[in-house]
């Protein structure tokens, strides 16, 4: 699940793994890049990097953290013994994690094929990769790894990730998108940059915070409204902010209108859309209202 | 300056593409939206390769130094489709932005939250892996290392491990020159001239995200001069609530179908909510900072920022409150 910073990915990400949950598979939500959005939405303080939490919801949780992934990948894979150890509490080491560019994000999608492949264990696994720059760069790692490395182990191992996410019948990515006109744009060139650069199988596109179109009549009723005598001072600001609230709610129906065209015209594909929940404070009641909306568009 | 690509905001200002060419806004563009046409404004945003090449042509000690970087195949690779490379070449940009003197503000867009703060720890990353003598290892005999490096040579190929070594020796040709401007960069950003501002949206969970990363700072020792919440929902009162409900149920009497009476109920009722849940968190938000730190909240605009015109009223709005 991928998507521009804000438009309530992480939610997403709950809701669908919730969906699966409820209808009783074994789902496994991970949190990958800024921790602590799922984890939170479900109900749980975040696991330390690679433990496994129970949730309320029935979903199973974990965290993966790229530099924690590659010294357990040191320790089990590169058969260095005892000098596995050195390597990985000399500062040199911890310097090099810290800067080698996209070590931490291979590190952390490798994991997760891990997790998902040779564990078996999981019907579903969601996971929350991030605002849509940064998750690209999981996405890409795999195959840019490959590309790097032309033979050896890390050739082998890169390409056995970029064959998960690349393929159709396993690998679903999402992208998550407000309907208005940044993170519509956004989400039109991540899905021009995962089909046309990566080659990933493209999930739905998801529209979040999609608000339920005005009645048909309603041009008149504000007709009749700006016309009505008010004697009453509070009443009459009362009615100057029913129109500014009514005027920014069609406005914003109109830029969703837009961008949900826009969207469905640049990626081929009709969009899911998710319904607009103004509460108090977001909880199981709306991450629940949301599952069920995802559930006839993907089951 | 962006580090984020910026499309919509390229185009609001009349630039198709934002790149490292940074480009004047046209003066026509200005004077619509009713500023002076001698405004100077200019945008540009940092483009990985571009600027990695850049940097490589400007500091190699000599022609040969920079082509040994720029042809080797790991470089490329590096600087081309790496993650994590972009922040270092970021703040080298903006030294040289700053340098030129060219500008009175530069205003610099950070990746969102999550990575907002990486360029800011690139000239210590950089400085520890110098420090680290991992260059050295790579490049020099080191008994300690033949063991290391036959395993890893077992995992990468030969030659690959050879690109790795060819690089690692010709960035160390580099190491003075960046460890210069990562003092130079350190300097700018704790200096007394730069200011951070930190802009959020008004949501309880997004503000939540913003409190970490003020911690962070905190930690680091940069200093917030100023936060925003951005997008806010005008707020009602109580009173103004019973109003409005008075006036929906004249607008019921007077004939209005029902439909559009409890269409607009209920926007209404979005709206007092959200404002709700908006100023609480902004009060959660702003009760810990000092008072020094400059506070806004922008409104709500209700339709996309498209032009000069719309960023004036956002620039208004921010300075209005």
């Amino acid at each position: 699940m991928l998507g521009k910073g804000g438009v309530g990915k992480s939610t997403v990400a709950a809701a669908l793994a919730l969906m699966f949950a409820q209808r009783g598979a074994r789902v496994l939500g991970i949190e990958l890049d800024a921790p602590g959005g799922l984890s939170g939405l479900l109900g749980v303080a975040l696991p330390r990097p690679g433990a496994i939490v129970e949730t309320p919801a029935g979903v199973s949780l974990t965290y993966f953290d790229g530099a924690d992934a590659l010294t357990e990948y040191l320790r089990r894979k590169m058969h260095l013994g005892r000098l596995a150890d050195t390597v990985v509490e000399h500062p040199l080491y911890q310097a090099f994690v810290q800067a080698a560019p996209g070590v931490k994000e291979l590190m952390a999608i490798g994991k997760v094929r891990d997790e998902l492949v040779l564990k078996s264990h999981w019907d579903f696994v969601v996971v929350d990769a991030g605002a849509s720059g940064h998750a690209l760069e999981y996405l890409r790692m795999p195959a840019a790894t490959r590309a790097t490395f032309r033979r050896g182990r890390v050739h082998r191992e890169a390409s056995r990730v970029h064959a998960l996410l690349a393929d159709p019948v396993r690998t679903a990515v999402h992208v998550v998108a407000t309907p208005e006109e940044m993170p519509v744009l956004e989400a039109i060139e991540t899905t021009e940059r995962l089909r046309d650069e990566l080659g990933l199988p493209l999930g739905r596109i998801i529209v979040n915070r999609h608000a339920p179109p005005a009645p048909a009549a309603v041009a008149g009723a504000l007709e009749v409204l700006a016309q009505m005598p008010i004697q009453d001072a509070g009443q009459r600001a009362a009615r100057e902010q029913l129109q500014s609230v009514a005027r920014q709610r069609l406005g914003w129906l109109q830029i969703q209108t837009r961008g949900v065209a826009e969207l469905e015209a640049a990626t081929h594909a009709r969009a899911l859309l998710l319904p607009l929940l103004p509460s108090a404070r977001f909880g199981m009641a709306e991450l629940s209202a949301l599952a069920n909306a995802l559930a006839p568009e993907l089951i | 300056m962006t580090i984020d690509p910026a499309r919509a905001l390229g185009r609001a200002l009349g630039i198709a593409q934002l790149s490292t060419q940074i480009a004047r806004i046209d003066p026509a563009l200005l004077a619509q939206a009713g500023l002076a046409t001698d405004v100077s404004l200019h945008a540009g945003m940092l483009e990985q390769q571009g600027a990695w090449d850049a940097f490589v042509r400007r500091h190699a000690p000599s022609d040969a130094a920079a082509r040994a970087l720029l042809d080797n195949p790991f470089y490329r690779q590096l600087s081309r489709r790496f993650s994590g490379s972009t922040e270092y070449v970021a703040l080298e940009e903006l030294c040289r932005l700053h340098e030129s003197g060219e500008f009175d503000l530069i205003v610099l867009d950070t990746p969102p939250a999550a990575h907002a703060l990486d360029f800011v720890y690139a000239p210590a990353r950089v400085d520890r892996l110098l420090d680290s003598g991992v260059v050295g290892l790579l490049t020099g005999p080191h008994p300690r290392a033949a063991t290391l490096l036959h395993r890893l040579q077992r995992a990468t190929g030969r030659d690959a491990l050879r690109e790795v070594t060819d690089f690692a020796a010709a960035f160390g040709r580099l190491s003075a020159a960046i460890r210069r401007r990562s003092a130079e960069s350190r300097a700018l950003l704790w200096g007394e001239q730069t200011a951070f501002v930190l802009v959020a949206g008004p949501e309880p969970d997004v503000l939540r995200g913003a409190e970490s990363l003020r911690t962070s700072m905190r930690q680091l020792g940069l200093s917030l001069s100023a936060v925003v919440q951005n997008r806010v929902q005008p707020h009602f009162d109580g009173a103004q609530i019973t109003d409005a409900e008075r006036v929906l149920a004249a607008l019921s009497s007077s004939g209005v179908d029902d439909s559009s009476v409890s269409w607009l109920r209920q926007i209404h009722a979005d709206a007092a909510c959200m404002a709700r849940t908006q100023q609480t968190a902004w009060k959660h938000f702003t009760g810990t900072l000092p008072d020094e730190v400059a506070r806004a909240r922008v409104p709500l605009l209700g339709r996309d920022v498209n032009s000069v015109g719309d960023l004036l009223a956002l620039s208004q709005a921010l300075f209005t409150d």
